[in-house]
Parts: C-alpha cells; structure tokens; sequence
C-alpha cells in the first residue's frame, strides 16, 4: 500500500479544500509547539494547505509533503516567493527530507491514520530520524475504534486495524486506520506522550453514529532515531 | 455597527439577519438570559434564518458535577476552581434542555463532543455544537 489515489481524485473534484487552520492544531501549537521565528515545521499530507498560513504567521521555515499532484502545483504557485517549500512524494516512503537539517515540529493532520499498520509504522520512524532533539510530533484526528465505522460488517481488512470502505463515512477514501490508546502507545514507544485526548462525538442531527478520533502530542525522547 | 444599533436592530426590524452565530458567548449566561437572547434571535431572523451555536457546555462536562460552585440556577453554576474559574456564570445543557430552549426552531445539526483526555491529567470537557433553523410557521405567527 502507498499514498491512497482516492485521495488525488478527491482533490481533482474539489471535494477536499478546507483553507482554515484547524482550530484543535492552533490550540495545540500553542501549547506544546514551542512556536518561534525560524522554526522548521514539517506537514505530512498538507492537503489543501489548510495550516500553512498559521505556521507562515509564526514565522517557521514551513515544508509539506503530499502525494496529490494537484494539490501540490496548486499550492506551490499559491505560496511562491514564502517560506514554503512543498514536496510531491508518498510520506509512508520517506527516508529523509532535503531541507538542511532536523525539524523542530513534524505534524500530520488526518493524514497518516489513512495508511496501512505497516506503512504507519515506516513513517514513524521517519519521524524520528527527522525530528531535532526533543523536537515533537502532532498527530491530531487519528482515527480511533470507538468510531462506528470500525464496527461495520461491510468493508475490507488490510491488516488488524486498517479497513477499506464502501459505504459509511469514510467510503472513497481508501485506507483506513484505526487505533486505541494501546496501539499508540506502541506505535509511539520511542517517545513521550505529553498530551493525549480522545474525541468522542455523539452525533444526534442529521443522523444518528458516534465519531472518534485521538489528538495527540510526542516528544522525541533523548537517542530515538527508530 | 455600535453595540446599541446591532442591539436595536435585533429588536425592532424584526427579520433582519439571514444567520447569527454564537461561539460559547450565550451559555456563559444564566437560563433566564439565555431564554430572553433566543426569543431576540428568534425576532430578529428571517424566515428559515439559521443559529449557530457552538461549544455550549453539556452537562456531561466533568467540571459540573465535581467541582464546588454557586448555584445561579438548576443549570447555571459560578466557580472559583477548575476550568470555569473567574468565567462567570457557566450554563450546562443536556439535550432534552436545548430541544426546550430551542423550542421554537427546527434542529437541522446537534452533536455532543466530549474530551476524554489521558494526557497529562485525566479529565473529560464536553460541549455541544448545534443548528437551528427559523421555521416559516413560526415567522408567521
């Protein structure tokens, strides 16, 4: 499995252009971002670059990675001439980033929760080789297995936790991963957790389903490089 | 607009706004208060004008229940401690609570988010975001 080309056609179709920063990333960067001027920030799946004038604000060297051709020519003439640099590639396939050192902020979006255990795994460890000394890593809206759509009959397994759907909420988006506290507690075993929420949502109106996802904050512990 | 002319044209144009939104602004009121801003929103919306509210406290959130606070009234609380502290009064609602105060208005969005947080101290917020449309038949009567 790699970048998932649902998601291409997503982003060919307009289906995917959320501009806004995501309000639960501001507060967290806030917090635990150790934000300042000259930071190097790294985004996995930037997507429609929903975080970079955030990150731009606070003055960071920001770079992103995604694997859509469209939205990455669309965002590269958007931020030309800033301190942006953006990269087509497959995250999950990454070694090292051309950019002149180590990040003080990687962060990911919703974006690798849509990727195999395996592939998950890979990345993680690129993370740490690509993290600075205690730098710290982002992973908001991770999908968890409280969400209803874990529980479906219908869709196919890649592996213990990673489903392909064909209907429900998350049908056309390929990939799927889901995980509980365990589970990033192990993906995440090289680092320390210095926040960590569940979010549960308990939808009433229009319909009726619980969504669930994780936001999470881990610091690159003192010799983690794998 | 001045504060007194967006108030004055709230309560006297009678259908004026397409759309008001709230971010956690209402709930910091008492019941009273809040009952007195939705019958105004209700004046001042157009027929099939909507209401946003978002991040009204639920009674799920564990601050309601656990720390000690003034009771304003059944739903309202004052605190000196805890996430509320120095906010005033604080309004929680569960959802038989919001259908009532929204009786008026036809529910198109209503979700409950609730925080469950394990790091770096356990502790549960939760909060509702909904959507309310002004009805036809409630703009004519």
């Amino acid at each position: 499995m790699s970048f998932s080309q649902e998601w291409e056609q997503l982003y060919q179709e307009n289906q995917q252009e959320a501009i806004w920063p995501w309000s639960h990333l501001v507060s967290l960067a806030h917090h635990f971002g150790n934000l300042h001027k000259g930071m190097r920030v790294l985004e996995l799946g930037c997507g429609a670059g929903a975080n970079i004038p955030f990150f731009l604000q606070q003055g960071a060297d920001y770079y992103g990675v995604d694997g859509s051709p469209t939205t990455v020519i669309a965002l590269q003439k958007r931020f030309a001439g800033k301190s942006v640099h953006i990269e087509m590639a497959d995250f999950t396939k990454l070694s090292v980033v051309h950019s002149g050192g180590a990040f003080d902020l990687i962060l990911d979006r919703s974006a690798l929760t849509c990727n195999t255990t395996e592939d998950i795994e890979h990345t993680i460890s690129f993370i740490w080789k690509n993290l600075a000394s205690h730098g710290r890593f982002f992973g908001l809206d991770w999908q968890s297995t409280k969400h209803d759509d874990y529980h479906q009959q219908e869709g196919a397994y890649l592996d213990a936790k990673t489903r392909v759907f064909q209907t429900g909420h998350f049908a056309g988006m390929g990939a799927m991963h889901f995980v509980d506290q365990n589970d990033l507690a192990r993906l995440f075993r090289g680092g320390r957790f210095l926040y960590l929420t569940e979010k549960i949502e308990q939808h009433y109106m229009p319909d009726r389903h619980q969504s669930a996802a994780w936001d999470f904050v881990v610091e690159k512990a003192e010799g983690t490089d794998e | 607009m001045s504060r007194r002319r967006i108030s004055r044209k709230m309560s006297t144009t009678g259908g004026a706004f397409d759309l008001i939104i709230d971010r956690a602004a209402v709930t910091h009121n008492s019941t009273e208060d809040i009952q007195r801003v939705i019958t105004l929103a209700m004046n001042a919306l157009k027929p099939g004008g909507r209401y946003i509210g978002m991040d009204w406290f639920s009674t799920r959130y564990e601050d309601y229940a656990s720390v000690p606070s003034e009771v304003v009234d059944d739903n309202t609380r004052i605190f000196e401690t805890g996430d509320f502290a120095g906010d005033g009064r604080t309004h929680f609602s569960d959802e038989t609570h919001l259908r009532e105060l929204f009786a008026g208005y036809r529910f198109l969005f209503l979700t409950e988010k609730v925080e469950e947080q394990v790091t770096p101290c356990k502790h549960r917020a939760a909060r509702w975001d909904f959507v309310v449309e002004k009805t036809q038949e409630k703009a004519s009567s």
